[in-house]
């Protein structure tokens, strides 16, 4: 076993609480598919989510919420591969009404709207189209929100609402030419077969302007790393969006609407939306900013093979590795300090799989004789915009991306 | 209506057959909560489409299930009855530590926009319970359900008067064919334990099952509710409804009337029920679903005002019996023959 494979089992074992034991007070709110329980460490708690195999063509998950369904995946998931697997890619709904049978002879997609051609596309139509493919990490807006300080509502994850795949499909502008885009269109919206439970609620939906919708990179997709979609992943085909957040990223889509105006439904302008300031943010309380919808993914990079669990001798060459993203562009640095950012070392970066996608970065640091090691790390992407060294904060808990810092034990 | 009243009547007479039918069917299992060691494999259709190089699968598969709810007893039911249908109770216990504001604005949100069926003057108690929550769950290491004592209810009775629950219900729960009295076996506990209560306060008004309810302790009811509820026992080989009314209630159950609210949207997928809160109408009883409806329509039935009441009374006859003669069918052991 290789020394990072030890810190990485280190972790999982301190991490990966067993069911014995703890489930009295708690036996009411955990069903019994539980398999174990995981300690998200979140400031101040709850941070204790069960561990589950129970969802289909989806491996072990930390289950945020049953119904509708939101997944985290683990985080030692991360140090594998910078491709993160179909089976571990998180999970997220708005609606509880999902449909848990889907036939593929049966399926159409509807164009409709601004256009001279209404167009209901079946799934052979769509797979007769150019292929594309590309890289892209498709994170959730709010990921890690349970990390925000103070606190605030909503989904509690910690950093696991993110993954990265190679998504096959065809261009949405190539959809959109087939119907036939009329002069003075000015966005798409896109609606999946998701619904709420309740009638009058208002349905998911998310808009892009139209030259976005039309950049040639916005795709369809009916491909995630070579294979069909799972069902809770947005099966058949899911819109990706490279470089901006989950929320665009519309599963299970069904519909594209070609709008003449500015597109008021409750996900775009009431939902979703961070105050137009420097990354976002603003202070706590504070009220009376514009606010603007969530967008372009900003910068991240993360640590994979330690964590503050991780003990290491003294003097010891310790070999330091994580992940990063540019965002809406590329990598262009990954950086490493310990001396509390008053320095920053190179790292090396792994293979580039595109600008939307993951990208693995790693190094050494030699331990000190005593006391504890402290590192951050600092990706700056390819339009020079670098992780803040404080975090933001904003009452959705959205677009979190401070420097991260893990503090390594030396014994 | 006519099923009512003799129906009902037919069906208490029935009570000696019902007990031998329990008897005759050696088949009952009580489930065993076990973890689930991998995923289950999804049943993927045989359809496939192919173009380009890639061949896409017609997948159909289901989503855990989870029966779990608000804890607190008495004080979380009003969170348990007006949440629960929309989403399930783990997001809302693992928030922090939030200001009544605070979760004032979640609250009043899931009233409009999200337009969540329950009236205004639930907030203050659903408040109460939230701003609480941390204390709830720290003391809610509470009694466990005994399942064995449940079943010596069913079959014994108590003796503080209730009658077996067999007498109607039968022993595994499916009730019998007459369909006056629902089946109750795998119905979730906090859903069969919430109608006894409103059984008993009357907020479900029953001459047979008022006075039975009210027999029961708090702990009989829990007790009583777990047995039935981990029963998985057989569907009965009823004789199919008519081809074109259960069409068109499949339509109702799936598609819904005019203005697209349909039955599957809260009560899950071909009626598998959304436990806890939401009762399974796949394989319930034609009879029982038509009359319940009525009872809704009537005003009997007040423990749903602001869903089951309204969307009832939405319904005309034709309607009613249609959506009951589609979900009786859904789990028959004829339901192939049928076709």
């Amino acid at each position: 076993m290789s020394v990072s494979e030890r810190l990485t089992s280190a972790l999982d074992r301190r991490r990966f609480l067993q069911r014995g034991g703890i489930i009295g007070g708690i036996a009411a709110t955990f069903p019994a598919w539980a398999d174990s329980y995981i300690d998200l460490d979140l400031p101040g708690g709850p941070d204790r989510r069960e561990l589950t195999t129970a969802f289909p063509q989806k491996g072990q998950m930390i289950v945020q919420r049953t119904r509708p369904p939101l997944l985290e995946t683990p985080w030692n998931v991360y140090d594998r591969s910078v491709f993160t697997p179909n089976d571990r890619f998180f999970v997220r709904w708005h609606w509880a009404v999902i449909p848990e049978a889907l036939d593929v002879t049966a399926f159409r997609l509807a164009v409709r709207g601004h256009v001279n051609q209404p167009l209901s596309l079946s799934l052979p139509d769509l797979l007769s189209m150019p292929h594309v493919d590309l890289v892209a990490v498709c994170q959730c807006s709010g990921n890690s929100r349970g990390l925000f300080q103070p606190r605030v509502s909503g989904a509690q994850w910690q950093n696991g609402a993110m993954g990265n795949a190679r998504w096959t499909g065809v261009r949405l502008r190539d959809v959109l030419d087939r119907a036939g885009v009329k002069a003075g269109a000015v966005a798409v919206r896109s609606s999946g077969l998701d619904n709420p439970v309740t009638e009058g609620a208002p349905k998911f939906m998310k808009p892009l302007d139209i030259d976005h919708a039309r950049d040639g990179e916005v795709m369809l997709a009916f491909q995630m790393n070579g294979e069909q979609l799972p069902l809770l992943n947005g099966f058949p085909i899911r819109l990706i969006v490279p470089g901006w957040y989950a929320d665009y990223w519309v599963k299970m889509l069904a519909l594209l609407e070609v709008l003449d105006a500015p597109d008021e439904n409750y996900f775009e302008k009431t939902a979703y939306r961070v105050p137009d300031t420097p990354h976002a943010s603003v202070k706590p309380g504070q009220t009376g900013f514009k606010t603007v919808p969530v967008s372009r993914l900003v910068p991240r990079s993360f640590f994979t093979n330690v964590t503050d669990a991780t003990t290491v001798k003294p003097g010891a060459v310790v070999p330091v590795r994580g992940i990063a993203f540019g965002g809406d562009s590329g990598v262009l640095r990954v950086e490493l300090s310990a001396d509390d950012g008053r320095s920053w070392q190179p790292t090396d970066l792994g293979r580039d799989e595109g600008r939307y996608s993951f990208r693995q970065w790693s190094t050494q640091i030699t331990a000190p004789r005593s006391g504890a090691l402290t590192l951050q790390v600092r990706c700056t992407n390819t339009n020079g915009e670098a992780q803040p060294a404080e975090p933001s904060w904003n009452g959705g808990g959205f677009m979190r991306n401070v420097i991260e810092r893990v503090q390594l034990n030396v014994v | 209506m006519a099923i009512s009243a003799s129906a009902i009547a037919r069906g208490a007479g029935a009570t000696a057959g019902v007990i031998l039918l329990a008897i005759a069917i050696p088949t009952r299992s009580i489930a065993q909560p076990a973890p689930v060691a991998e995923s289950p494999p999804p049943t993927t259709a045989s359809s496939s489409v192919t173009g380009g190089g890639v061949t896409l699968h017609s997948v159909s598969l289901q989503f855990p299930r989870t029966d779990h709810f608000f804890p607190g007893g008495s004080g979380a039911n009003a969170i348990n009855n007006d949440c629960l249908i929309c989403h399930s109770a783990g997001m809302v216990l693992d928030q922090a530590k939030l200001s009544r504001a605070d979760w004032q604005i979640e609250v009043e949100k899931m009233r409009d926009p999200f337009k969540a069926p329950f009236p205004a003057e639930d907030i203050p108690t659903i408040l109460d319970y939230l701003v609480n929550i941390k204390n709830v769950m720290s003391q809610s290491a509470s009694r466990q359900p005994d399942t064995k004592h449940g079943a010596v209810i069913v079959a014994q009775g108590t003796a503080a008067g209730a009658p077996p629950c067999a007498q109607c219900h039968a022993f595994n729960g499916v009730s019998d064919a007459s369909g006056a009295f629902p089946r109750l076996a795998g119905q979730p506990a906090f859903y069969l334990a919430g109608q006894l209560r409103d059984f008993a306060s009357g907020v479900r008004a029953s001459a047979i099952m008022s006075p039975v309810a009210k027999a029961l302790s708090l702990d009989d009811i829990a007790d009583v509710t777990a047995y039935f509820a981990a029963i998985e026992a057989p569907f009965l080989p009823l004789k199919p409804g008519d081809r074109a009314l259960v069409n068109r209630g499949e339509e109702l159950a799936k598609a819904g009337g005019p203005e697209g609210l349909h039955c599957d949207n809260c009560h899950g997928p071909g009626g598998s029920g959304e436990p806890p809160v939401i009762p399974y109408l796949s394989g319930q009883y034609a009879h029982y679903i038509t009359f319940t409806l009525q009872m809704w329509q009537e005003g009997f039935r007040k423990n749903s005002p602001d869903a089951m009441a309204v969307i009832a009374k939405k319904l005309d006859d034709k309607d009613i019996l249609a959506v009951a003669a589609y979900y009786q069918q859904v789990n028959s052991p004829l339901k192939a023959a049928a076709k």
